[in-house]
């Protein structure tokens, strides 16, 4: 996705009234996030409402986010928001709330259907950097699926984390409950 | 940027434990690598109630340290370590992952085939109807006394295998919790019950003949008789206290089930039908479930009301702790069934022969499907029909 057509659908989205933010990520890429979007990162909102500082359109360096990532969070939390107001709107209306939580969980399944084993890896670092706490939720629910009924030769593999049991250790930990190392999902 | 996952921030680790809700996979992230092992729990306080598993019968051919269980979860066969199986014990019950175990002798036994926890509850002799115990009485070591005064002599076989029907715990005895274990008499229909620590049994003389199944919900015992009336029992204070709920006759099964969830206000009961079958081959004849319906409790009334549908749930009946699990969190399962497995003692001391009797009840439909796992064996034993165990470490 180039950050052009991103930067166009932000821009598409914001209305005229609508103050936007510039970020700046660590590979050169530059973004204008609308206010509200951008407001859900707390490291930004800390930054901007804890501190009192003023809201001035300064640009703003993300040293450990790269351009791929930042595209993919501005794209989530932006329907993100549009789905709690779509949500609030809809109160009361047992019909219209499941329609749009049937839709909201459409939209993250394909959104995390996209993402690479090594993307969602990155996207949580980020999301973790950046402090959006629903965001982070998602994509730590989506790991764990991930690793669902896998063995642990594959998660080591997945996490790019090295053994550093001994073989007894190793050992002594299959022999505690040596069913749960069987039967896993090939990898 | 090369991602060092070892140097994960430790809640985040926590964050991606917690959303695994198998204990399976809990146990392969321990094993990753030290860093993980030691940023989360050994024991998981977050899982979700796991889908139960079969233990199969104890049969001679196996390896006498391990017994087989099927989990229905992953669909597959898992070997535990089960040094004490032995087709001269029986269980006759299943509760929060641990089953009770009764031998040739008077011990009551917990024990927790995932972590091989053992708990002794107060021995058989302790019964207030158990006038004495001698093992030197061969064939009637127990003298027992009827609520007349007469007193009668039990073999230490008869006292193991019809003496209880089922025993259920309030939650799990792990840690040392203030569990109640509470016991359905066969003979008699009485319930007694005993808190940890209890050195006998006490008897709820008021909830007599509320004998067909007991639940445990919301902190009280709730205990079903073959009409569907409740009996309420608080046992929290220093003697036994009973409301009885009765409701109008409502029910054609055979036997009873009561059961609950715990997110869940509603109480379930579910009934089943057994017909007698005759096996054409040996002229034996046994019973079979043809069909089961599931009522929910209706306060005001009071009555059982029919439901057709149980949603997403499925419940596991038989001589366990009825079960009832929303089946979202496992997809492995179907929902709006009933898996069931043999249950009948008081049917079955006559009629030992045939297949066991288990299997998967559709409510969408009324079909009955066999379980996945389970081979026949012609030689059926009373001492090990299969139980669903819950996996609660």
């Amino acid at each position: 996705m180039a950050d052009d057509g991103v930067n166009t659908k932000v821009e598409a989205v914001s209305k005229a009234t609508t103050e936007t933010i510039e970020l700046r990520t660590e590979d050169g890429g530059v973004f204008d996030v609308d206010k509200p979007v951008a407001m859900e990162f707390l490291i930004l909102k800390s930054f901007y409402e804890d501190e009192g500082r003023v809201f001035d359109k300064t640009s703003i360096r993300l040293p450990n986010v790269k351009q791929l990532e930042l595209s993919k969070v501005i794209e989530y939390c932006t329907r993100a928001l549009e789905f709690g107001a779509k949500s609030a709107a809809a109160a009361g209306d047992k019909d219209a709330e499941r329609m749009v939580r049937q839709e909201r969980e459409g939209f993250e399944a394909e959104f995390v259907d996209e993402l690479s084993n090594e993307m969602l890896k990155e996207l949580i670092l980020a999301v973790n950097f950046l402090d959006i706490k629903e965001m982070l939720d998602f994509l730590i629910r989506s790991v764990a699926n991930r690793i669902r009924n896998r063995s642990v030769a594959y998660v080591r593999q997945f996490f790019d984390i090295e053994n550093d049991f001994t073989p007894q250790e190793e050992d002594q930990i299959h022999q505690e409950n040596a069913w749960a190392f069987e039967g896993v999902d090939a990898d | 940027m090369a991602v060092d996952w070892t140097q994960l921030p430790g809640e985040l680790l926590e964050s991606i434990s917690n959303n695994l809700t198998i204990y399976a996979d809990y146990l392969r992230f321990r094993s990753v690598c030290h860093c993980w092992r030691s940023s989360v729990p050994k024991t998981p306080r977050h899982l979700p109630p796991q889908l139960p598993w079969l233990m199969l019968p104890h049969t001679r051919s196996q390896s006498q340290s391990h017994r087989a269980f099927f989990d229905v979860s992953a669909q597959k066969i898992r070997l535990l370590k089960y040094p004490e199986s032995s087709h001269r014990k029986r269980c006759c019950g299943s509760s929060h992952g641990w089953l009770l175990i009764m031998d040739e002798t008077p011990a009551v036994l917990l024990i927790n085939p995932l972590t091989r926890v053992k708990v002794q509850l107060p021995p058989l002799s302790t019964f207030p109807i158990v006038l004495s115990f001698n093992y030197s009485e061969i064939g009637k070591e127990y003298a027992l006394t009827t609520p007349s005064g007469d007193i009668y002599r039990c073999s230490l076989r008869e006292m193991r295998d019809s003496f209880i029907k089922k025993v259920i715990l309030s939650m799990s005895p792990a840690g040392d919790n203030n569990f109640i274990a509470l016991a359905i008499l066969n003979l008699t229909g009485d319930l007694a019950f005993c808190k940890n620590g209890d050195e006998s049994w006490t008897f709820i003389h008021d909830a007599k003949f509320f004998s067909e199944d007991v639940i445990y919900h919301k902190e009280l015992f709730y205990a079903v008789d073959k009409n569907g009336s409740i009996a309420v029992c608080d046992v929290s204070g220093t003697s036994p206290r009973v409301s009885i709920i009765k409701t109008p006759s409502q029910f054609g099964g055979d036997i009873q089930y009561l059961a609950n969830s715990e997110d869940d206000e509603e109480l379930l009961l579910v009934t089943r039908y057994l017909d007698l079958v005759n096996d054409n081959v040996d002229l034996n004849v046994f019973f079979k479930t043809v069909k089961f319906e599931v009522f929910r409790i209706n306060w005001n009334g009071p009555l059982w009301e029919r439901l057709t549908s149980l949603g997403d749930r499925t419940l596991f009946v038989g001589g366990n702790s009825s079960l009832s699990l929303s089946t979202s969190d496992f997809p492995a399962c179907s929902g709006n069934c009933i898996y069931f497995t043999d249950d009948y003692c008081e049917f079955n001391e006559e009629f030992a022969f045939g297949d066991y009797d288990l299997g998967i009840f559709k409510l969408c439909d009324g079909s009955i499907e066999p379980l996945p796992c389970y081979r026949r064996s012609s030689h059926s034993q009373i001492h090990g029909p299969p139980i669903w165990v819950t996996p609660n470490p």
